[in-house]
């Protein structure tokens, strides 16, 4: 077989379910490669002639320019640290070098890519966010990036601040998992000389806000807007997370364009963009070129799974 | 350098989850590239109710997107 899409993750991406139940109705050859799976399959890559073959039991699946059009990649492009790793040598051997050799697959680089690990890499960095969505002419709280907002002009960012992790902030100690959502403070309260120790966003917070969103898959765009008990939250909506409601929501053309634009800016083609909307001004928080939007076909009727089918179709 | 980072100070703690490795009354099936109701064959994600978490990693993670593993 010589599938045309090519999707890589693992058994527990339930969002590929989805991907993979469209691809069958539209009669598109695939490959799924989950990475716990890898060690039952015979992988074999010819970096030269770039060629690999899949063997999973008695099937084989062969991968080239000529035939592969597309890739889903779901997987991390670098491993976060926890603070745990109970596994064995053996085990995170292993686990490193089939990162690496998915990584690798970057060699079909003639297949469109959603995404394209290299652009989700730099994608990732919020720094780089913020500012190619000012470059695209979206709206951009005032932000900083500090070790010290005691000692910085916090002044331009307004009394209230929202203030979140560089990274995500989610540390496993002693069988707990700590995950830090974005927290509101005034800038009054960032004297503490422990904030030293890392770098922090704080950000002018958007006040009566609601947060949307978007969802952008090529040039087409799906939006929700986040409620609980009908109205916006105005801190972060996820410790809200059981009693959210997702309404679809219209953007402008305008802020549709802009959100096709960053994504295009970034080198993605995919992007899950969180914005929020204040005044009948919409603001950018962040995109996030792996993120999530398989609840949102259940939760508002989105019909994701299938523009991603579309897309890996093409 | 002791003190925690305000930020990790005030992060939610969660008793950390196990993660369960099967779906109830489905199987995985790696030609497919999806999992199956055993029942019926049918795929898990078509059966109403969509078997199945939402998100990688069945929902446990405390924010939408953890994408380490």
């Amino acid at each position: 077989m010589r599938p045309g899409a090519l999707i890589l993750s693992s058994r527990f991406d339930f969002t590929c379910d989805y991907v993979v139940s469209a691809l069958r109705k539209r009669g598109i050859g695939y490959l799924r490669l989950n990475s716990e799976d890898l060690p039952d399959c015979a992988v074999t890559l010819d970096p030269v002639e770039r060629h690999m073959s899949v063997i999973i039991g008695d099937t084989q699946f062969l991968i080239a320019p000529t035939s592969l059009r597309s890739v889903l990649f779901r997987r991390p492009v670098f491993l976060r640290d926890y603070g745990d790793d109970n596994r064995t040598a053996q085990e995170r051997f292993a686990r490193i070098q089939w990162a690496s050799f998915i990584r690798n697959l970057s060699l079909f680089d003639n297949a469109r890519w959603y995404n394209d690990p290299t652009y989700t890499y730099k994608a990732e960095l919020k720094a780089i966010q913020l500012y190619n969505a000012a470059q695209v002419g979206m709206l951009v709280p005032k932000t900083i990036v500090t070790n010290t907002p005691q000692y910085g002009n916090l002044a331009v960012l307004g009394d209230r601040l929202a203030v979140k992790g560089l990274d995500t902030v989610m540390i496993r100690e002693a069988g707990d998992e700590m995950f830090g959502f974005t927290t509101f403070a005034m800038s009054s309260d960032l004297t503490d000389p422990a904030w030293a120790s890392a770098p922090t966003i704080v950000q002018e917070a958007i006040s009566c806000k609601t947060d949307v969103r978007v969802t952008v898959v090529d040039e087409r765009v799906f939006a929700v807007k986040i409620l609980v008990a009908g109205e916006g939250v105005d801190d972060d909506w996820r410790t809200h997370k059981g009693a959210a409601q997702f309404i679809r929501h219209n953007l402008p053309d305008e802020i549709s364009g802009k959100c096709v634009e960053l994504v295009t800016t970034l080198g993605l083609r995919f992007g899950a963009i969180d914005l929020a909307l204040s005044d009948n001004k919409y603001y950018f928080l962040e995109i996030n070129p792996t993120g999530e939007w398989a609840w949102l076909v259940d939760a508002a009727g989105l019909p994701i799974d299938e523009a991603m089918a579309d897309a890996l179709s093409y | 350098m002791n003190k925690a980072h305000p930020l990790l100070a005030r992060a939610q703690r969660y008793p950390r989850r196990a993660i369960n490795l099967n779906l109830p009354g489905c199987c995985y099936d790696t030609l497919i590239g999806a999992w199956r109701d055993v029942a019926t064959g049918a795929l898990a994600v078509e059966l109403p109710g969509r078997h199945g978490p939402h998100t990688k990693k069945q929902d446990i993670e405390t924010g939408e997107d953890q994408k380490s593993e």
